[in-house]
């Protein structure tokens, strides 16, 4: 069945925020996404997401969403947050022409890369990135991806104040 | 005083660049940072980066480099791209001292999460990192930290148009 696939609006907000949840639940992380539809609707409007979705007969089937960052060491860069097709609608050159747009983006940008996160289970996902060309940087490098929470952040600011800043 | 923490600005580029290269020597990867001083000065300027430097006796001591960044999980956040005291200046508290100025600013905004990257290899960082409350997700996870490149971008969006859009 043939697809279109338009930019993301705030009119696709909440069907994409829906959609982000069905996505974390496959991730097996149900309880990721925290954000209301309001707040993902704005986010769309002033920007700070930006992305694609794909289209069988008016109804989106799969969507990509991505915002810029800036790297200290290669400047500006496109971080791809998620990537996802549901399953009815896989095997069908979707995955490909969503993932086509955002190459699209950054090559009219010159960015010096597109850059994002996939489990070390999902094989599929795996596969499909290395096939085009990604490169898996903990195998390069080492990196590892920590981060600190607000709970945490908390606590620490909570401690003895401090000279400077 | 002895610990001086202050904001960067864009006069402050040709020190930021120092230290960005004293950075990549340490963590083997020499070849990493792509930007000029003139890059960075205007990234600073325009907001896409901001900057924390350590004095120690009115000696450049240290640096920390970040930006914010939206997630469709959990809003905005901000991204530690850089942390780094040099190493004669170890050991007086000045890599606290720029960790609790972070804390501070993604407190007061009521960010999600502070998120970077760390080698594998870096044990001493590892451990100052987990001592400030921070979770290896790439462990906790299994998220693994994927890019493309510009050559493998061009290769995709320079082909044939896709038959949507």
């Amino acid at each position: 069945m043939s697809f279109t696939i338009i930019p993301a609006t705030t009119d696709h907000a909440a069907v994409i925020n829906s959609m982000t949840h069905e996505l974390a639940e496959f991730e097996k992380l149900p309880n990721g996404p925290q954000l209301s539809e309001s707040e993902f609707r704005e986010a769309i409007a002033e920007k700070n997401l930006f992305g694609f979705v794909a289209l069988i007969e008016e109804q989106i089937v799969g969507f990509v969403m991505c915002y810029y960052g800036f790297s200290t060491w290669q400047g500006k860069f496109i971080f791809m947050e998620d990537l996802y097709v549901r399953p009815a609608h896989r095997k069908g050159g979707i995955g490909k022409a969503l993932w086509k747009e955002v190459a699209k983006v950054a090559y009219e940008q010159n960015l010096r890369r597109i850059q994002w996160t996939v489990l070390d289970w999902n094989t599929n996902a795996i596969n499909f990135y290395k096939s085009i060309g990604a490169t898996d940087m903990h195998d390069r490098d080492g990196w590892l991806d920590f981060r600190l929470f607000r709970p945490a952040i908390a606590q620490f600011v909570g401690g003895n104040s401090e000279n400077g800043v | 005083m002895p610990l001086q923490i202050i904001s960067a600005t864009s006069a402050h580029a040709a020190e930021i660049n120092t230290l960005l290269h004293e950075l990549a020597a340490f963590e083997k990867l020499p070849e990493g940072p792509e930007l000029s001083e003139g890059e960075i000065g205007e990234a600073i300027a325009n907001k896409n980066l901001h900057g924390l430097l350590a004095y120690m006796d009115e000696e450049l001591a240290g640096f920390a480099l970040f930006d914010y960044s939206f997630c469709t999980w959990q809003g905005k956040y901000m991204f530690l791209h850089e942390i780094f005291v040099r190493p004669a200046h170890r050991k007086h508290g000045v890599g606290k001292g720029l960790w609790k100025a972070i804390a501070k600013l993604a407190h007061e905004q009521n960010l999600a999460r502070i998120q970077l990257d760390v080698l594998d290899w870096n044990t001493d960082a590892i451990k100052f990192y987990k001592a400030f409350g921070a979770v290896d997700f790439t462990k906790e996870e299994g998220w693994r930290d994927f890019r493309v490149p510009r050559s493998e971008i061009a290769k995709f969006a320079a082909a044939n148009p896709s038959a949507a859009v």
